[in-house]
């Protein structure tokens, strides 16, 4: 049986997605419950400049991978446990 | 409505704003310090790997599942460490104890879709006791202060917030000159 790599990478955009939402509901609180303050400005810029930072270094490691490539599941089982296999 | 300006939820007739608390910054910073190490410990990690010349590298790094899974789970582990090191600030900034001079305010953000909002009038407030206990609570002056309530109604705690006697006497005073501005009636 043959995986893709791009399914890894649809998991991933899954988990992105979902961190993603969490970290925009933050935002929301801050923005509908604080007082604006150079604070609070600060500290939410300076939130969303390292989110982008993350997002940015992640695309600059992830492009480098060929995701066309499959793995072949029941041959990379089989070579593992012959590997973990002294016998 | 964005950035609300109103530090009240809603304003009593002559209330005025006497004290606005947040717990001590070190409260949030013992929490950040454990978010710093867990977003800067790997940076260290690899750099001492990479420096002794360890083969881990060629194992993972070899163009195969190993590397792509790799790649992946650094980055979910960097976004997720960066976005619930966010909400702790969050939740440090979004608890306020308010004081006026008719009133106390609780404000407290519980996770991120609980918010608590309670109030106590001065004139219900029996008891206020301050505390400061811990090494750094005593170098630092922070503490928490526990106000008594007459009835069923639950006391009011204000968690590791700074200068806590002299919160607590403060409050002291506004209820005795609530008290006086306020006589009860006595009973015929």
């Amino acid at each position: 049986m043959e995986i893709p790599y791009t399914i890894f990478l649809g998991i991933y955009f899954l988990a992105v997605l979902f961190i993603l939402v969490y970290a925009l509901i933050n935002l929301l609180h801050v923005m509908r419950l604080s007082r604006l303050s150079n604070h609070v400005v600060l500290v939410s810029f300076l939130f969303i400049a390292g989110t982008l930072f993350i997002l940015f270094m992640s695309y600059h490691s992830l492009v480098k991978i060929n995701w066309q490539q499959r793995i072949d599941w029941h041959s990379t089982i089989n070579e593992s446990f012959q590997e973990f296999n002294p016998l | 409505m964005l950035f609300t300006n109103k530090l009240l939820p809603s304003t009593l007739p002559n209330e005025k704003v006497i004290l606005e608390l947040r717990r001590h910054w070190f409260s949030f910073f013992r929490q950040a310090f454990i978010y710093l190490i867990l977003l800067v410990g790997p940076l260290l990690a690899y750099y001492f790997i990479d420096k002794f010349e360890f083969s881990l590298w060629s194992h993972i790094y070899n163009g195969g599942l190993a590397e792509v899974i790799t790649r992946l789970a650094i980055s979910l582990y960097y976004l997720g460490v960066w976005v619930f090191f966010f909400h702790t600030w969050l939740d440090y900034y979004l608890d306020v104890w308010i004081i006026t001079n008719e009133r106390v305010l609780s404000l407290e953000q519980r996770g991120v879709f609980s918010r608590r909002v309670s109030e106590l009038r001065l004139g219900r407030i029996q008891d206020v006791a301050s505390e400061v206990k811990g090494m750094w609570e005593t170098f630092l002056h922070f503490g928490n202060v526990n106000i008594q309530t007459a009835g069923e109604q639950p006391n009011f705690l204000f968690h590791q917030v700074p200068n806590p006697y002299e919160v607590a006497e403060r409050l002291m005073r506004l209820v005795d000159e609530w008290n006086k501005l306020n006589p009860t009636p006595k009973d015929s």
